[in-house]
């Protein structure tokens, strides 16, 4: 489906901000709408919806929710150029933006001010990420490369069935529930949490979450 | 040449070592003036290969040193290897990749094996010898891929992962050998395996990697760093 080239959306949970996008966005050559989204959590709805070819984004600031967001918003549709506003100079959040293929990245307050120039580059083809955040992306590539690497050497000696297990154990199922799930006796899950734990080189069930976890093993939703 | 000898008050800080592996004899000459030239950094060996590497290392007696792995380094136990491997003997030891114009699959590569950064000899020699320095105070180290590259970077370290996990080492073999151009037969000869192992080996790669041809599995290799298809680095 190709995005209708006239449209806009933006969204921020700062009415001053808001506006500025907004007028800044109207500004463009070619935009003729301009969408607000007040509530963040509608972003992603609001884009599939209307198919814009922009889609302007303060990120909120608590932050918490900012990396699933980012995530959803590069699966939506590869034509809507994607910018983040951010104030936090986050390694994380900076390399989920970059890898996934987020258009301009820039940073408050200075982002604000100088809107109108950086909106114009990214629509002209340009990517756009403010240098400040180019410390904390290198680091953060760097504990990517460790994580790769720490969870391949471990995966690598797990069974299928024992990854299975751990990835129910970090969803905060119980033995049982585990068993349940896998049509296996609550016996036969307590062997491949005794296995899991060896291999993860932990005691407890929590560490071997916590672990597998903070490799990158499992996610933890 | 005589560094240790310090005249004057505050004893000079011992420098920072550096042990430089590169396959060009005019590269290592080079670096080597250029680090030697630092007031903070020293050249203690310059290697030029993976043996040599690590048996300098071997006879090294400081707790940290960075370690410049030239990427063009070639044959059985090459760059990757040899990353690997010092990874694994000295884990103090900071590692930084060295290359010319590298695409982001092949610093994918050299960061997955535990390379703690890249640095490409094009930057500037200021640059080149802050990189050095960053890499001795354990930072991560990415100086001169442009920026934009990062995400890729990153993206090509977890499709590497995702290979390395999913084929076993003889089918990375097979597969980087195939990506040569090389007929199954001549694949066999050169591993010194029945044609007919070959042939098994490729098609178990084939449905791992989810593609239905030689070249679709070098593509996917290629894409993930795992084989280096046209010219090296």
């Amino acid at each position: 489906m190709t995005s209708d080239p006239t449209t806009a959306v933006v969204s921020s949970r700062y009415a001053v901000i808001e506006g500025v996008l907004r007028l800044t966005a109207a500004s463009l050559p070619g935009i003729e709408h301009v969408h607000p989204v007040k509530d963040l959590g509608q972003i992603v709805e609001e884009i599939e919806q209307r198919r814009p070819a922009l889609a302007v984004v303060d990120l909120d600031p608590a932050g918490s929710g900012s990396i699933a967001l980012i995530r959803k918003l590069s699966t939506v549709d590869p034509d809507v150029v994607v910018v983040l506003l951010t104030d936090r100079v986050d390694g994380s959040i900076t390399l989920e933006a970059m890898r996934s293929g987020v258009r301009g990245l820039l940073l408050k307050p200075d982002a604000v001010r100088d809107l109108a120039p950086s909106l114009r580059r990214v629509v002209s083809g340009e990517r756009v990420i403010d240098p400040a955040f180019e410390e904390s992306a290198v680091t953060s590539l760097g504990r990517v490369a460790r994580q790769a690497r720490e969870s391949s050497q471990i995966e690598a000696t797990l069974s299928p069935r024992e990854m299975e297990v751990l990835q129910l154990m970090g969803d905060g199922l119980t033995m049982r529930q585990i068993g349940r799930r896998l049509d296996i006796s609550a016996r036969t899950v307590e062997t491949h949490a005794t296995k899991l734990y060896r291999k993860l080189d932990v005691r407890t069930r929590v560490q071997a979450v916590s672990k597998a976890a903070s490799i990158g093993l499992i996610e933890l939703t | 040449m005589s560094r240790s000898a310090t005249s004057g008050a505050a004893p000079a800080r011992r420098r920072l070592g550096v042990v430089l592996v590169d396959p060009l004899p005019v590269v290592r000459a080079g670096l080597g003036l250029l680090i030697d030239g630092s007031e903070d950094l020293e050249v203690l060996s310059e290697p030029g290969d993976a043996d040599e590497a690590l048996d300098s290392l071997g006879r090294i007696r400081r707790s940290r040193v960075v370690v410049l792995v030239g990427l063009a380094l070639g044959g059985s136990q090459d760059a990757a290897w040899l990353i690997r491997t010092i990874r694994e003997r000295f884990p103090s030891h900071a590692i930084l990749a060295l290359g010319a114009d590298a695409d982001p699959a092949t610093i994918s590569h050299a960061l997955f094996v535990g390379a703690d950064g890249f640095v490409d000899k094009n930057v500037a020699p200021a640059d080149f010898l802050d990189a050095i320095r960053q890499s001795g105070d354990r930072q991560t180290v990415l100086v001169g891929p442009p920026m934009d590259t990062v995400g890729e970077i990153a993206n090509g370290i977890d499709r590497r992962k995702q290979i390395e996990l999913r084929l076993t080492e003889r089918e990375r073999e097979v597969l980087s050998v195939a990506a040569e151009g090389l007929t199954a037969r001549q694949i066999a000869g050169r591993l010194g395996v029945r044609e007919r192992t070959v042939t098994t080996h490729l098609g178990r790669i084939y449905g791992k990697l989810g593609v239905g041809t030689r070249l679709g599995a070098i593509r996917v290799a290629a894409r993930s760093g795992l084989v280096t298809v046209g010219t090296p680095e």
